[in-house]
């Protein structure tokens, strides 16, 4: 049952209402057993693993001495699930192990340090973890933000519940107007890599970050929105990633919840422990962090690289910044041109990186490159087929990205902040009328609709 | 060593941390409140609060500091 469905959308909305009836005590137990079924639906037995790890975790917590041994368990149970495709081809990999794991593990260590008290009640702790909008692809709670929301269980209410709604469009947006329609270009020039001139090539370079952030931000939509539906409030995983000026504030802005939970539990205990060493302590620090980042998407050599050209950047700029600091003071020039041309750089440099991330295969990464400048010279009938087909047209995917842009900007401003609500009531129906006609439009759309939507990019790691 | 001249020594060490002579910070400044305040500057600034203070911190109580508040009476507890 993939998010973006039919029977996805009833099961929530059925479930949304049933949370809203029953008696408060009743709606954590309500939220594990629609977490298990849905969990049951896309993982199968592996729903097993979920409750083994998830009850081994809970006891451990309340007992000093397993707790850095169950942590080990948990990071080999993720280590070895990533490490098996090397192995053996065939084996199913248990859906969303890469989010809950690590959501278990960061509970026993901030237990261990002392940071939180570990939970009482296995019925909270349970939903914490198979939670079913955050399981697919996070954003990764840390408990102390999630386990009093689902024990206070306060009711959603008409309104909270219409921006759930909003929030949940708002993906189904990114994904169906844009991150598919690109995501068939991307794909189909680097399917046949070789068959193409510069310019498709270039449509793929830069293409592809656009993809993944309409993807994966459309799909942490539908999740934060369903979260809503639920009476869970969940941290943001994107704050506007290509506004960044440097690769160092991306990572602030992108898959936040994964940033953060390795920065804090890895990069800082091991660049603390490597504070002795001065400069190349932070070096290493950053490459370890980096190619875990990396490593996190899947045990396959272009991921590591992945991590270890975002390493490079990081340590270029840390390397740096006193020196360009010193510049720009000199020259005010200067500083305004960085201050514009940064984000441009920083895209640049990402959709650099994105290319090892894509590319499975040096040799794809050496012919990309190497032929990004060849123009537009002879473009194969079979890439016109692709590009002139309505969804394609790039003047369409500009203005609907230019579009998305917009919508995540008011996201940004106005979410969380009851805006609607201090409207007059003809706006606020306004409102409410609006999404139920997007609502219903979009229902419309998936049902006649023969082609089914492509997976999300991230609900594979 | 009493809390405002560990402030004024701290003050001194942001403003060499983040190269901005005109850094002023207080009790309730937050890694929000500087732009370049991240988790790589961060453990920059505390090799150097650990070795103009001629003090240790753990990584615990890295992670637990909140506010420049919190930092100086982590430091106070430790410098002599």
């Amino acid at each position: 049952m993939v998010f973006t469905s039919i029977p996805f959308l009833a099961f929530l909305g059925a479930l949304a209402l049933l949370y809203r009836v029953v008696p408060r005590n009743w709606r954590c137990l309500l939220l594990v057993a629609a977490s298990y079924y849905f969990y049951w639906l896309i993982g199968h037995w592996f729903i097993l693993l979920l409750l083994g790890a998830t009850l081994v975790t809970y006891f451990a917590g309340k007992s000093k001495s397993f707790l850095l041994v169950t942590v080990g368990l948990l990071i080999s149970m993720l280590v070895f699930f990533k490490a098996l495709p090397l192995f053996k081809t065939g084996w199913l990999f248990p859906l969303g192990v890469s989010y809950y794991s690590f959501k278990l593990a960061g509970y026993l260590i901030d237990t261990y340090w002392g940071e939180m008290e570990p939970e009482k009640r296995l019925l909270p702790f349970l939903a914490y973890s198979s939670f079913f909008p955050q399981i697919v692809a996070g954003p990764i709670q840390r408990p102390e933000s999630f386990l009093p929301q689902v024990e206070r269980a306060e009711g959603v209410s008409f309104y909270t519940a219409v921006t759930g709604v909003i929030r949940i469009l708002l993906g189904f947006f990114k994904k169906f107007v844009i991150a598919d329609n690109l995501g068939q270009i991307v794909s189909f020039v680097y399917a046949h890599l070789s068959a193409h001139p510069g310019a498709p090539l270039a449509l793929a370079f830069y293409g592809y970050p656009l993809q993944m952030y309409a993807d994966f931000s459309g799909l942490t939509d539908i999740a934060i929105g369903a979260a809503v539906l639920l009476g869970i409030e969940s941290p943001e995983n994107f704050n506007a990633p290509f506004a960044a000026v440097s690769i160092r504030e991306y990572w602030r802005r992108w898959h936040i919840t994964l940033t953060q939970w390795i920065t804090d539990y890895v990069f800082t205990p091991l660049r603390m422990s490597l504070r002795s060493l001065g400069q190349p302590g932070m070096i290493l620090s950053l490459f370890v962090n980096m190619i875990l980042i990396g490593l996190w998407h899947g045990f396959r050599l272009h991921f590591a690289v992945f991590g270890a050209v975002h390493a490079m950047y990081l340590t270029i700029e840390a390397l740096t910044q006193r020196s360009r600091n010193r510049w720009y003071k000199r020259s005010p020039l200067a500083n305004r041109i960085t201050d514009w041309m940064g984000p441009v750089v920083t895209f640049h440099l990402v959709a650099i990186g994105g290319v090892f991330f894509f590319a499975d295969r040096m040799a794809t990464v050496g012919r990309l490159f190497s032929h990004l400048f060849d123009g537009w010279s002879a473009l194969s009938p079979e890439f016109h087929l692709i590009i002139d087909q309505p969804g394609h047209s790039l003047l369409f995917l500009a203005a609907a990205y230019a579009l998305m842009e917009c919508l995540d900007f008011a996201r940004r401003r106005f979410w969380g902040k009851d805006v609607i609500l201090t409207m007059p009531r003809w706006g606020r129906w306004s409102v409410y009328t609006c999404t139920g006609l997007a609502f219903a439009f979009t229902i419309l759309l998936m049902l006649i609709s023969s082609q089914k939507s492509n997976p999300f990019l991230y609900a594979i790691f | 060593m009493d809390r405002t001249e560990i402030k004024s020594r701290l003050n001194e060490i942001f403003q060499d941390i983040f190269d901005d002579p005109s850094l002023r910070i207080s009790e309730s400044t937050t890694a929000s409140d500087i732009e370049a305040w991240d988790s790589i500057t961060h453990i920059d600034l505390i090799v150097e609060i650990e070795k103009k203070f001629k003090i240790k911190f753990s990584t615990g109580e890295v992670r637990g500091l909140k506010n420049v508040g919190d930092l100086i009476g982590m430091i106070a507890q430790k410098a002599v």
